[in-house]
């Protein structure tokens, strides 16, 4: 079976040297530069099936890179970012990156988001992108044709809004979705981009999915970012 | 006025009238009584000092003295009702009446007169010292600037401006007009001109002063100590000129004001330097701790991998497996201490300025709860929140740190494996929350030292890599920068408990 490469975009070459050594050991084919102006030229080249891609470049802006790559080509994104940097982490899934990782992780964290990644990837390209029809996650079960959401067994009922917004957050399973995203998603693209009722929202449809709002297995918060909703690893 | 002053002028003719015949008639019985008439004369006077001084003018006083003169001759003097001047001595006596009684009248209206002024000088006396006493008092620039103006606007009746710098370099004025047009005026280039004038020589300039330059305004300065304070502009709409009493006032209550000004700068000064000795103070307390608790890791990391490095092959495998976890775990040490200071310079140059947003509460302490997880996997940590979903503004990140600084600190010192409790409680206008454990809690001597960034010296050696050093201090320096509470209690079934309050400024949300 042929190895997933993945394409480290990184100008820190002992953070490159472990990334890659941890990645080749989980069997992946990986792909190294230093600059972004490399990238946007090993991208078409070697066609990588996942991109990682470090925001502090010497030579371009990371939101740049995405943009760019956004225009031609749907490859998964995952951006790499330091903790503080909320604003570029968000500029950065608006602008089209797929997901993010926090400077420093560990390498189990990315690997598990690499196969998030590669996942959706694979759903997009196999004609999956047609919305699902049942969301299962541990105990969660949802039916979109029914409109049904159980958790636990029983049955959650949810207002309109709070629906769609799960809905929306199981469709995109593992995916960190930004709150000007979920925003223009459920109230248009028009809504003020005051994500207040957004937040209410969320914490009430914790409050009714989650055995404990403060440590939820479902609906995980991003701080400063957006929302995701955990998957079943299979 | 007309109306009045024609009532006034009956009012006057009546009493005239009552006065003279009531004299009159009491000379007549007089007569009569005694047969003389020389008190006539003086019953006639009598009557026209009672005149003028209840009548408004010289002019009643002088009517009833010549009428008094007339009287006295027609009926009192012979020939009896006949006017005659001419007997001996009677051209003296009448013009000694007359006399006496214009002097008499002009006197009493000048009496008057005085007292009014004196009644005048009293009251804008009061009103002076009355202001002094405020002004004197007021606490705050712009207060004592609308007072000021206020009064200034009171007192000439004018449109007022105080312009602390000169109006050409910047737009600060503070305006009370009595209208919008008298604003216009005040920043129209020739007045802002003479203003910016005022400033750099530091005279008064426009109506009414040595420096009339073409001003329809006056503008004084307010100076202290050689330094002016600010220029404050008068329009006098009506025109006419300011009574020199008036313009005494005036700058009386300007000079009050420019020792208002200087006083209140004085002491925001005194405030700002206080601000930045305890911002040095705290600068240089966290340093010492920072280099304190971040040599301590360091010094083992490099210890153990020059080990690893000159003694691989000697080591047996488990040995070189449990030295590498060292060095994992002293660089995640590192990262949270790294981290910790990240969120100092958060927060900006005032100790009281942060980025404040509004954040879901539990999802900031849930935040922190999944953090300490990671590096505490085996730590027990119960949390509980408010029913209600609280918004509180604030910067996450900061006070996620406090969090996890707080239950960290739990986890390492209680000295025991119950569960750290994280209790969120909504109070009035308030989010509270504990941090609590079970374990051997503090020194009381140590209660409010806690905070400040020493190690304690008696439960732990103060070498320990994972003294309190930075932690707390930062805790506090953050929840202060929110305008919140932070301290430390004892439970009273043991352990400690760690509070802090954060101010909503608004209540919870439906």
């Amino acid at each position: 079976m042929s190895k997933n490469t993945v394409l480290i975009i990184e100008d820190e070459p002992n953070i490159c040297n472990f990334i890659s050594a941890a990645l080749t050991a989980s069997d992946y084919k990986t792909i190294t530069c230093q600059t972004g102006k490399e990238s946007l030229a090993l991208i078409p080249s070697h066609c990588p099936d996942v991109v990682l891609l470090d925001l502090g470049l010497p030579d371009m802006d990371g939101i740049e890179v995405v943009k760019k790559v956004r225009s031609w080509s749907g490859v998964p994104i995952i951006v790499v970012s330091a903790r503080d940097d909320e604003k570029s982490k968000v500029l950065a899934l608006d602008a089209g990156a797929d997901d993010y990782i926090t400077k420093p992780f560990g390498t189990s964290e990315l690997k598990a988001r690499i196969r998030t990644a590669l996942r959706h990837s694979l759903r997009s390209e196999t004609g999956k992108a047609l919305p699902l029809t049942i969301f299962k996650n541990k105990e969660l079960h949802i039916d979109f044709n029914k409109h049904q959401v159980v958790v636990r067994g029983e049955e959650v009922h949810l207002t309109q809004i709070e629906y769609k917004l799960v809905t929306l957050l199981s469709q995109n399973a593992g995916k960190v979705l930004t709150y000007d995203y979920m925003i223009s998603k459920i109230w248009g693209p028009y809504a003020l981009k005051d994500n207040q009722i957004l937040r209410v929202n969320m914490a009430n449809i914790r409050r009714k999915l989650e055995l404990n709002p403060v440590e939820p297995e479902y609906i995980l918060t991003e701080i400063g970012v957006g929302y995701r909703m955990s998957e079943d690893e299979v | 006025m007309k109306r009045s002053s024609k009532i006034i002028a009956l009012m006057d003719l009546f009493k005239t009238t009552c006065i003279l015949t009531a004299a009159t008639i009491i000379a007549f019985f007089f007569k009569n009584a005694t047969g003389t008439y020389y008190n006539v004369s003086i019953i006639y006077v009598l009557a026209v000092v009672l005149i003028s001084k209840n009548t408004t003018g010289y002019i009643w006083g002088i009517i009833s003295s010549v009428a008094g003169v007339l009287g006295v001759n027609y009926y009192f003097t012979l020939p009896y009702f006949n006017f005659d001047f001419t007997k001996n001595g009677y051209p003296i006596t009448f013009l000694g009446m007359l006399l006496i009684s214009v002097i008499t009248s002009t006197t009493t209206v000048h009496l008057k007169e005085h007292a009014i002024k004196a009644d005048e000088r009293e009251k804008r006396n009061r009103k002076l010292n009355e202001i002094n006493n405020k002004l004197l008092s007021v606490n705050g620039l712009s207060s004592i600037v609308e007072l000021a103006l206020a009064y200034i606007s009171d007192f000439a009746r004018a449109s007022s401006v105080f312009y602390p710098d000169s109006p050409q370099l910047a737009d600060s004025g503070t305006y009370h007009c009595l209208s919008n047009t008298h604003v216009k005026l005040f920043k129209s280039s020739h007045e802002v001109f003479i203003a910016h004038w005022v400033f750099q020589n530091n005279t008064a300039a426009g109506v009414q002063t040595e420096n009339p330059q073409n001003s329809s305004c006056t503008y004084l300065p307010l100076t202290s100590h050689d330094t002016i304070w600010g220029v404050i502009g008068i329009y006098n709409p009506e025109g006419n000129p300011l009574s020199e009493e008036a313009l005494t006032a005036l700058r009386l209550i300007i000079s009050q004001a420019a020792i208002a000004l200087e006083r209140q700068h004085l002491s925001n000064n005194q405030q700002l330097i206080k601000l930045e000795t305890e911002k040095e103070k705290m600068r240089a307390n966290l340093l010492r701790a920072i280099s304190h608790d971040l040599r301590t890791p360091l010094t083992g990391m490099i210890g153990i991998s020059e080990t690893l490095l000159k003694n691989m092959n000697k080591l047996p495998p488990e040995e070189q497996k449990r030295f590498l976890q060292y060095i994992y775990e002293d660089s995640n040490w590192l990262l949270h201490m790294v981290e910790n200071l990240l969120t100092i310079t958060r927060i900006k140059e005032g100790v009281s300025s942060v980025n404040k947003s509004l954040e879901i509460l539990e999802e900031v302490i849930t935040e922190a709860v999944r953090r300490l997880r990671k590096r505490y996997p085996k730590a027990l940590i119960q949390v509980s929140i408010p029913e209600e979903i609280v918004m509180v503004p604030m910067d996450p990140t900061l006070i996620g740190q406090v969090i996890i600084n707080l239950v960290e600190n739990s986890i390492k010192y209680s000295g025991t494996k119950d569960p750290v409790r994280v209790i969120a409680e909504l109070i009035e206008d308030t989010i509270c929350i504990r941090v609590r454990d079970n374990g051997i809690g503090l020194l009381p001597s140590n209660l409010d030292s806690i905070f400040d960034g020493y190690s304690p010296s008696e439960n732990k050696s103060s070498d320990t890599k994972k003294g309190f050093g930075i932690g707390l201090s930062i805790c506090k320096t953050i929840i202060l920068a929110h305008n919140g509470t932070i301290y430390a209690e004892n439970n009273e079934g043991g352990g400690a408990v760690f509070i802090f309050t954060l101010p909503l400024e608004r209540n919870k949300v439906e």
